[in-house]
Order: C-alpha cells, then structure tokens, then sequence
C-alpha cells in the first residue's frame, strides 16, 4: 500500500468521526424535541403520577439534556449505551439480536440489485436505442416508481398463498431456529456448521423479501448503470478496442463494466443507506425480524435508547461500506487525487 | 480477472464486518436466569426430550400480530406477556378457561375466606414440583408474592398494584399454607388471585431483587418454554411434572407477526394453524370465504369509548357532552369502520357482566340530540366546532375511519363541524393527561373481570389518567358504595343507578364492545375462547 | 423524417439548420426535436402528458369529481364499474311495474350492499336480509314487492327456481372505480387525490431544492471550513435511512399536510447539495469564470450568473426524481400510519388502506391509488431522465 493510500484512508477514517458524532447529535436532539411523554408510552394507562415520575428518574429523563447528551456520549464511545427503555435489556444485546437480519436481508438484497443492475444496465448500454433497451429502461423506472409493499404483498399473495412455492413470512420454518448462532446470519451459519437444512430453510424464506427490496432499489441501479457504461463506451479506448477486433461482448462486459465498476461500485455503496431504509418497509410486510421494523416500534414507544443506538449502528454501518468503498476506489485507481 | 477477484474481496470484506459486529452470539434457547447452574442442565434434558417427543407429532404454530416485553411477571402489564406467561405457569386460583371471570382452585387447593371477607386462607397442593425439581410450598408462595413490591421499586410500578394496591399483606402459616389480607372485603379477590402478578415462580430461578425480564423459566403450568427469539418465535414444549392435565399436543410454537394481512395469507398457506390477534376486517372477510379455514368469534372485554374533558367548555356542560352522544349511530360505526369486528356498545360495562344496564340504548336519536344542544346555544346558527382526536395504529388501523364515521355523523345534524386530529400513541397519551384533548378516542381492556373494572377507574375523581377530570362526588359515592356492596342484589341495583347516571353525565360515551376472532385451519379443534382474551394453548389439539 | 445511424451527419447538419433558423415558433422546434432527439423525445413528451393530465386534474377537481370525496356515498366495496341495481319483482307482477309509484312500495334489499342505499332514495319501506337467497325467497314469498340486487350479481340470483323476473336494469349510479371501504368514490379520492399529492411532492421537491441549492452553491463557492462542516453534515444526512427520518420528524412535528411535506423533503436536501456543490467546483475552474473574477466582478454575481444557469440542468433531474421520491416516501409515511387524516383524500393513504383488504379480494382499493402513485412517479422520472439525456448532449446520436 503507498503512502498516499495509507494517509488517504486515514483521513477517511477520521472524517468520518465528526461525521457521526453530527448525525448522533441530530438523532437526540430530534428525539427529545418529540412530543410524547416516554413514561406515558410505556406504563399502563390507570399509572399514577408518582409512577410515572419513579419510571423517569430510573430512566435518566429527568436530568437536564445536556447532561443525559453528555451521559449518552461517554457511554456511546465505550460502547455502552445502556439499558433499552421499553425492555429491561441492554440496548446492545437488543441490537446484537435484530441487526443480523437485516443485513442478511440488506446482502441478498443488494445481490439481487447488483445482478439485476449489471446485467441489465450493461446490456442497455450494449444495445442502446434497441427495443430492448427502452424496454429495460422503462421496466427500471416502473419498478423503482412501484410502493414497495404493494409488491411485496402481491409476492405473498401469488407465489406464498396461491402457489405454495415459497413462505410468505419469517426467516425460518416454526422451530428451526439454531440453538446457537455464530453470526446470526442463517445462511452463513448453516455453511460453516454444515447445516444443508438449515441453508435451504433460510434461503427459501429470503427468496421473496430479497426479491421484492432487490428489485425495487435494482429498478434505480439498472438505470445508474446504464448511464456510467454509455459514459465508458464513449471512450477512446473502446473505440480502439473495436477497431483491433475485440468482440462487443467482451468490449461491454469486460472492458466497459470493469472501468464502469469503479461508480458502480460507489453507487452500491450509496445504495446502502437506501437499502436500509427500503428495509424498514419490507421488514413489515414480511415480519422480518430485523432492526428497521425494531426502530420505527420503539420510536412509537418513545424507547430513546435503543433508538439512538440503532440509528447510530445504522450509519456506522453505511459509513463504513461507503469507507470500504473508497480505499477500493484507491486501490483500483491509482490516480485519484485528494 | 480482476472483476472477480474484486468481487470475492469485497464479499469477503462485507462478510469478515458481519462476523465481527455480530461476534459474541447470542444463545437463542433459555436464559434461565442468574441463581442456578442446575436449572440449565435440566432446561437441556428438556430440549433433549422436546426434540424426540417432537420428531413424532407436527408441533402446533400459532400466530400472532401482539408483541412480547418482559418475562418478569411483577412488572408486565401486557396482553400478550400475561398470555405467555399463563402457558407455564399457574396461580393459587386460575381463571376457568372460557368462563366469565369464574376461577378454579389450581396451586390451591383450596382456600377458606374470614367472615369478614378480608382475610384469605390458601391451602396448598402437596406433592407439586417446580419443571426443575423444586418442591413447591409456602415458601415458594412467599417469595413471589413478596418480591412484587420490590420489583416494582426497581422497574417502577406498573402490573404491581394487582397486588400491592388491594392486599395489606401476606404470612405463611405453615409449609402448605398461606394466608393473604385484603384492605377491604373485595368482592372480586378471587379474580385478583388469578391475575399475573399473583403467579408462583420458582425461588431457585427468579430472584427477589433482580427483574427477570429475559427470564424463560416461568413457574409451574402445563408448559415449560423451550426455546425464544424475540420478535422470531417461542417454544413451548410441555412440561413432564405437570401435576394437572397434559397439554393436549406436546409442542407449541409461537410466530410473531407485523401485519395483520402476512398472518392471515401464513394461514392460508399452512405456514401457521392459527391466526390469533389480531386480525383486521380484511383478514377476516378474506379468511371466512376461504377453504379449509374456520373462523370463530366471542363477545370479547375490550370496550371503545370517547373521553371528554369535562374542565374543558363547552364540554363540561352535560347537555353537551350527552347531546353529542345523542348523535351517534352505533350500528353504523360497527359495520362501517369496524366491518363487524366490534358491536355496538350500550353502556361501559359490557353485556354480561353483573349488573350490565344497556342506559344508552334508546338515545340514539337526531332530533331530540339537537333539542337538547339547543338548550346549551348550539344551533345551526352558532354550531359546535371541535377538535376529535385519534391515535391512527394503537387500536388497529381502523381508527382512522372510525374518526371518519364518527365526524360523519356528528355533522350530519348540522349543528356541529368536526376537525379530525391524530397524534401518535406516545404523543396522545401525553396530550390526553394534559387534557390537551378535549374529545378523544380511547380503549380499555379490563385487569380484572369485573364491573368495577368498567366504571371505577374512569368516573370516579379524580379520573386525572384519562383526562377527563371528571368530579362528581354523587358518582363518587355510588361507585364507593357498589365496590363494597356485599349484598349482590344490592350491588345489582347500585350498579344500574351508576349506569343511569351515566348517561345524564356522559362522562366518557360507550361506543363499541370488541369481539375475540380466531381464525384455524381444518384439523385444529378445541379452541376455547375466553373473555379475557387468554388463550389456552393447552387446550388446543392437532391432528 | 431521416434514418437513424445513417446520414447522420446530414441529418445534424440539416437540422442544426432548422432548429435554429428564424421564424420557426416554439411549436416548430418542440415538434422538429422529435427527430433530433428520437425516443428520448417520445419519453419526455409522454412524461410531460401524464404530468400535464394530473395537473388538470389537480386544478379543475371541483368540477371534475362527481362526488365528495369524503361522503359515504355508496355501499362500500363495490368493485369497479359496479353499483348499478337490478329491479325484481314476481313473474306475476312482472308486467306492472308502474316506474313512478315506486315510493309506496316496500323494498327487499341485501344489507351493507349498494341496494339499500338506491332504494333508500325512493322509500322509506325497506326491510333487510342478509343475503341474496333470502331476499330471495322473501320476494317469493310475498314479504316484499321489490328487490334491488347488484347487477353484477345477476348470473348468482335464482330467478326461474322463484319465478322471478328482472324488469329494469341499470337503477342508481354505477362507479367507475368502485368504492372504498367506508362506501366513498374512488373517481372522487383520485381527483381529490392528485390536489394533496402534488401538493405534498411539489412543495417538499420545492423546500429541499431551494434549502440544497443555496447551501450546495455557498459550499461549493467558498470552500474551506464551510465547506467542510457543510459537507460532513449533509453526509450525515445522507448516511440516515430516509423514511426514519421522515418518521422522526413526522413525531416531531406532528400531522398535517406541511409538516409531512417538510418531513420528506428533508432527506433529499443532500442530493440536491451534493449535485450543486460537484457541478459548482467543476465551472468554478472554467476560464470563463476566471476571467469574470479578474475584470472585478462580484463573487454573488459570479453566482448567479455564471454558475447557477450551469447548474440548472443536474437540478432539474435530481427535481423530478426527487419528487418521484417524495411521493413514495409519503405513502410509506401512510402505511405505517403516520401520514394524513382521513379526510384529506390522499392516494398514500387509501393506498395502505388498500393493503389491509387486498387480501379479502377487494383488489381496486390498492391498485388503483398503487398504479397512479407509479404512474406520477414514473412520469416525472421518465421526464427528469430524458431532459437529462436532452439538455446534457455528450451523449450523441451514434
């Protein structure tokens, strides 16, 4: 690794820092700006007021914000961000339990996204102003522009319900769920325990959530692509490539998608954050347990803890694949200056 | 080439960040608490037999839209946590299944009451043993009753006053027997006892100063649970010490729902045997027209209600606040916005319960509603505008249109104009206690099965939780007297006094009674449904 | 009209001509763009009717809606094109049928269906069943004269087993989209629709813009400190999943129709900055603005005249898919339950009404809002991809 990489990461790696302490920050000022007393949200209806002020004083709500910003701050960089409010559990755990759903839904998803936008974005570029291309055009924008859980239910209703072929809810078949988890991806786990069963079990369920997010963020993607390969298929070198023979399918798929990778690949990273929030809809739809659908119920509970730390999850999440994404885009070029 | 192998790095990468932020694992099956070593042992023996017992019957799956909070039976006040915990663990007195409030003697067996119906003599059940060996007896019994306050302190007060609040305390009399004193001669003690907070832990399991929120070892019931994933699924495997009845299949599993619409295709597609809360009016017309899908339903306890300010002009004038119940349609609001899941409610305790007295039945009348808001100055002239607030998912997503009936109706008389006001759930209880709102939309499930249940916590002052405000000490003083009333005929009559003036007060309008919908696949028989909305896993066979 | 592919530099030629030649109206070049442009033409112009169609819609709702869009007009759930009740009566009684005297006569008709709303127009003699066989067998019977019955249920009524005869079809008004759950227009709630969807988009599309626009071009311009903090803060912004966000503020700020408008545009203020503020550094190097700043111009004047027309292009693409978005966003609000009151009709939120009832078969109340809330969006997407195809030519007609 050159100097220049190894300075650029770490400036990276820095910038980042201020950069979620900002969006941390946001977070907890919006969430203590929200109307809607916590302890009114969690106890029962008939509670008293010296209940509610006994649940507020065990909770930290009744010291000054600055001091529980401070409190949450301190305790953030030490990784501790106490206790949920709605659950007599460390946020931590909670967050440990849901997260891997997610990002095993966020993985096949963005499969389905980058197989999708690939295949289809260079072939548009390939055949540009052929039937095919509007076609696929088209196609991409109709399913970028459809609700996500209209299609989802339509999924449920036609491939779960009617058909059979596939279940219409949950990451596992009743019962399945593995005593011990290592990663707490069902599908990673079940290869490195050897678990065919499992495997099957798991994939069958992420078949239709993955299918429905992949192909509403791959509606977005294929278009993406498909202007960063006429952009790459303009150059010079590919009209040198051509002029020495090279095939148009190798010209496309080797040459242009390699040199396109570089946007696509950051543009799959800034797809991400769309990922995750893409998610929290079709978390609901198919009673995915993850932490999109945990987030938005404990925001109506007013749980500011587990809130705060799983957003704040979220965005490290982002920040680092976008990060990841850079120090690839230094690797593979060399000439980027910063 | 370099494609792939950019591909692999960066699969590699993303996977090698998983592991890491997802390192530690978490052990999925019991958390069996903190004081014992050996509870896990027995807790794996269990697994092990579940497993064998298991391969050789499907277990039964039921589903559910409701979610889970804590294990720790002192604290909980929720549905679906009292639900759970009802499965593994009995009380001194258990509610009988599908009666209405009637309770049986379970850890109990039996029990005397002083004459001056204060004091309650339990005399335990011998030979019964906690699923990890524990012997159970007066000790055990103490322990969980006298935690309660304790754990209240802790986690604050929330389901604690179930005892706390009607009880002056607790002694052990000998190894089998305990006796607890009331703070008044109740006469709905037997259905307290049967309450959650009131159920037997284990004292080798639960602790007496630490809350047993994750805490899966539950007490003594026809279940134990096997193994449970938040927001995933619970096991229920049953418990081979059982002293009563076996549960009819041996495996229960429970799968968590977030949309009402998922659970009712799961059932179509055989993924679930039964679809449990809640289902909205969709699923339900969907699943009565299906094949090979039985649909049943009961009057249940929930009532639906509308709260007025009574501080709040011009709603703390009577005429007002009865004219404007006046104006409603009952029927209408159940077929239209409720689509038949609720029926129309006549007064706050629903039919049924002792003493009901349907007071609003008959009032619902135009004309005469505007007769009477006439004589408060509310006319065509000078009309009534108000604010009718709801919260649009805490009841159900059919709020929304329960508010759009309701304003339909009130303006139709032309007397009043109605602006439609929503907050979420934490927002508007919030409000509500401010008494921000002065006409909102409320629901109540009742603690305990009784009358007092319906009326007390509402109208008597200083009725501050609801935001009503209500103070009339005439209703004081009938409901006080009710509460004690010995004699039931007399309490009878009192209770149809309360209801008649009820209806000159309108404090709070009865609107609707909710139904209990269970929804089953073919094979699935003995399913019980009970007012209080428990349900009896145990009960339930498969083919 | 030329070959593509082929005389293309004649065509260019020629046509660099036309377009550009005196005397030809704006017409004239709209038109002569379809050749130029080919299909990317065809997609804008497509987009912009839709647009120009829901506009119309937008503004002339009043007139255009047949019903109030808030009014239980009709039964609920009947199924597109349905409504209309057929006149029964006795095959005996089948020839006088006086139409005019209808009044005095008592009415059999199926609870909760369209019927009883159609009869309750005509008299107040109505009695109830509950189904179509016992009404049925009343009319049989004799308990009653008439009966309405859907028309859409002829082929179930079992006329020759009760000797039956239908004598007048078409009764009532039939909907041409059905009705919603509550027995509200959904021809209504769509017009009614389009004014609080536009709305909701066009101004939250009009807040970010302006808010992302002026911070992208006051970034981009004077670099440095500002710069960075700017920069860090929108990649903050950026990194938040969008619908928490608009949750967060929709709690925040409670309901109604601007707060939910400036809910969702808050996401999308880091696009519109970080487009503005790439294309700012790009032309801020450019010779021609050098060459502004040394004859003493102003820096706001370099702003606004130089860079921001150059600007232009990338924001109205990131405008229309903005919007797009928006609309989306605001459905997604709907769903979860934090979108509008019910009675500001709203496609969002008869959308996710729509979805509790998909599955008991009343399809038309989520497809109808669903193909519409894809169709705007698709509109404005298809219009911000092809004028980015049209006013960004580096792409040329090979």
């Amino acid at each position: 690794m050159s100097d220049r990489l190894r300075k650029y990461i770490l400036v990276r790696l820095l910038l980042t820092i201020p950069m979620l302490l900002i969006l941390v920050s946001i977070v907890f000022v919006v969430l203590r700006v929200l109307p809607g007393d916590p302890a009114l949200a969690i106890l029962r209806e008939g509670a008293s007021e010296e209940q509610l002020d006994a649940f507020r004083a065990s909770m930290g709500l009744d010291k000054t914000i600055p001091e529980q910003y401070v409190e949450f701050l301190s305790g953030a960089i030490r990784l501790d961000f106490g206790e949920s409010m709605t659950r007599d559990r460390l946020v931590i755990d909670e967050i440990k339990t849901f997260f891997p759903a997610t990002v095993e839904l966020a993985l096949y998803s963005m499969v389905v996204v980058a197989g999708m936008g690939i295949i289809s974005g260079a072939y548009a570029a390939k055949n540009r102003k052929s039937p095919a291309d509007y076609t696929i055009r088209v196609a991409s924008i109709v399913l970028y522009s459809i609700p996500i859980f209209w299609l989802g239910i339509m999924f449920q209703m036609y491939f779960g319900a009617q058909l059979g072929w596939l279940p219409v809810f949950g990451r596992l078949t009743s019962g399945n769920v593995p005593e011990v988890s290592i990663t707490g991806l069902y599908t990673i786990d079940a290869l490195i325990t050897g678990d065919f069963d499992l495997f099957i079990d798991a994939i069958k369920h992420l078949v239709l959530p993955a299918m429905t997010l992949g192909l509403v963020l791959g509606g977005a993607f294929a278009r993406l692509t498909r202007a960063n390969m006429l952009v790459v298929l303009e150059q010079d070198f590919i009209t040198a490539g051509r002029a020495r023979g090279i095939t148009e399918r190798a010209l496309v798929y080797r040459h242009g998608l390699r040199n396109a990778f570089i946007p696509i690949i950051t543009i799959l990273g800034l797809q991400f954050a769309a990922l995750l929030a893409g998610a929290i809809l079709t978390e609901t739809t198919f009673s995915w347990p993850g932490l999109g659908r945990l987030v938005v119920d404990r925001i109506f509970d007013r749980d500011f803890t587990t809130v705060q730390a799983s957003i704040l999850f979220f965005a490290i999440v982002v920040a680092g694949i976008n990060l990841l994404v850079d120090i690839l885009y230094g690797f593979i070029e060399p000439r980027i200056r910063y | 080439m370099k494609k792939n192998k950019l591909f692999s790095l960066l699969a590699l990468l993303m996977i090698a960040s998983m592991v890491l932020v997802a390192c530690g694992g978490s052990d999925t099956t019991s958390d069996t608490g903190s004081t014992s070593d050996t509870s896990s042992d027995t807790a794996d023996t269990a697994d092990d037999s579940a497993d064998d017992v298991a391969a050789e019957e499907a277990p039964l799956i039921i589903g559910t839209t409701d979610s889970w909070s804590s294990f720790e039976s002192a604290w909980v006040y929720s549905f679906h946590d009292w639900e759970l915990f009802h499965q593994c663990a009995d009380g001194l007195l258990n509610s009988v299944a599908g009666g209405a409030g009637e309770v049986y003697e379970a850890l109990a067996e039996s029990y005397e009451v002083s004459a001056d119906g204060t004091e309650y003599t339990f005399h335990l059940r011998e030979g019964v043993v906690f699923p990890d060996g524990t012997a159970f007896n007066a000790d055990a019994v103490m322990f969980s009753l006298d935690r309660i306050a304790t754990i209240a302190e802790i986690e604050g007060a929330n389901a604690d006053f179930l005892y706390t609040a009607y009880t002056s305390g607790a002694e052990k009399i000998d190894d089998m027997t305990v006796k607890v004193t009331f703070a008044d001669a109740f006469a709905f003690a037997p259905q307290l006892v049967a309450t959650n907070p009131w159920k037997i832990l284990n004292p080798n399991q639960y602790s007496a100063d630490a809350a047993g929120t994750t805490n899966t070892s539950c007490g003594i019931g026809p279940y134990v649970i096997d193994s449970f994933s938040e927001g995933e699924e619970a096991v229920f495997v049953a418990n081979e010490s059982y002293y009563g009845d076996a549960p009819a299949e041996s495996t229960v599993i429970i799968r968590y729902f977030a949309d009402s619409s998922t659970m009712a295709l799961a059932l179509q597609s055989g993924e679930i045997d039964i679809a449990w809360k809640s289902l909205a009016p969709g699923d339900l017309t969907a699943l009565e027209g299906a094949e090979g899908v039985t649909v049943e339903t009961q009057g249940g306890t929930e009532i639906r209600y509308l709260v007025f300010n009574s501080t709040t002009p011009p709603f703390d004038n009577p005429d007002v606040r009865l004219g404007l119940a006046m104006l409603l349609d009952r029927q209408e609001i159940a077929d239209l916005a409720w689509q038949g899941i609720k029926v129309p409610l006549y007064s706050m305790v629903p039919p049924g319960f002792l003493g009901h007295n349907p007071a609003y039945e008959g009032t619902e009348d135009v004309e005469a509603a505007k007769a009477l808001l006439a004589t408060a100055g509310i006319d065509e002239a000078n009309p009534l505008v108000m604010d009718l607030w709801y919260s649009p998912t805490h009841y159900g997503d059919t709020e929304p249109d329960v508010a759009a009936v309701l304003k339909e109706q009130l303006e139709a008389s032309g007397v009043v104009q109605v602006s439609l006001q929503f907050l979420e759930w934490a927002a508007y209880r919030d409000a509500g206690r401010a008494g921000e709102m002065p006409v909102n939309l409320l629901g109540w499930y009742p603690d305990y099965l009784d009358s007092d249940n319906y009326l007390n916590p509402f109208a008597h002052s200083p009725a501050s939780w609801s935001g009503s405000f209500y103070d009339n000490p005439d209703m004081d003083a009938l409901l006080d007297a009710q509460a004690s009333a010995q004699d039931e005929g007399e309490r009878i009559a009192l209770l149809g006094d309360v209801q008649d003036l009820w209806v000159t007060e309108s404090p709070f309008v009865p609107i609707g009674q909710g139904s209990l919908f269970v929804a089953y696949n073919d094979g699935i028989s003995n399913v019980v449904l009970d007012p209080l909305a428990l349900f009896h896993y145990f009960l339930i066979e498969k083919e | 009209m030329s070959k593509k592919g082929n005389n293309s530099i004649d065509t260019k030629e020629e046509l660099n001509t036309t377009l550009s030649e005196e005397g030809i109206g704006l017409l004239g070049r709209f038109l002569r763009g379809r050749i130029w442009y080919g299909a990317e033409w065809y997609f804008a112009v497509a987009g912009a009717t839709v647009l120009i169609a829901i506009l119309l819609m937008t503004l002339f709702a009043p007139v255009l809606a047949p019903y109030d869009p808030n009014g239980f007009v009709a039964a609920p759930f009947i199924p597109p094109g349905g409504g209309h009740q057929l006149l029964i009566v006795r095959d005996s009684d089948a020839n006088n049928v006086n139409i005019d005297s209808l009044d005095q006569q008592v009415f059999g008709v199926i609870r909760n269906k369209n019927g009883d709303k159609v009869a309750r127009e005509l008299t107040d003699s109505i009695t109830r069943y509950g189904d179509l066989d016992a009404l049925a067998l009343a009319l049989a019977a004799g308990e009653v004269d008439f009966a309405f019955v859907d028309e859409l249920d002829e082929s179930m009524i079992p006329l020759s087993v009760n000797n039956l005869t239908i004598v007048v079809r078409g009764m009532g008004t039939s909907f041409p989209l059905g009705t919603d759950n509550l027995g509200r227009d959904m021809v209504s709630r769509v017009i009614w629709g389009a004014r609080t969807v536009m709305s909701v988009a066009l101004l939250s599309a009009l807040f970010s813009s302006t808010v992302g626009i002026t911070l992208g071009l006051i970034s981009g311009f004077m670099s440095g400190l500002v710069d960075r903090v700017l920069s860090l803060t929108m990649d903050s912004l950026y990194s938040f999943p969008g619908l928490l966000l608009a949750i967060a503020m929709v709690a925040m700020l409670g309901p109604g129709m601007i707060n939910v408008a400036v809910a969702v545009s808050v996401i999308y203020i880091p696009t519109f900055f970080r487009v503005v503020r790439g294309q700012v550094l790009t032309i801020k190097e450019e010779l021609y603005v050098d060459a502004a700043r040394s004859l003493g111009a102003k820096s706001s004047s370099i702003l606004l005249e130089y860079i921001l027309p150059n600007v232009i292009p990338s924001i109205v693409v990131v405008f229309s898919i903005n919007i797009a978005d928006a609309i989306l966003t605001e459905a997604g609000l709907s769903f979860i339950g934090l979108g509008l009151p019910p009675d500001i009709p709203d496609w969002g939120y008869d959308l996710s009404k729509g979805h509790s009832f998909l599955v008991a078969g009343h399809w038309w109340l989520i497809t109808v809002p669903g193909v519409l809330i894809t169709l705007v969006s698709l509109s404005f997407s298809m219009l911000g991809e092809s004028l980015s195809e049209i006013l960004n030519p580096r792409l040329s007609d090979q």
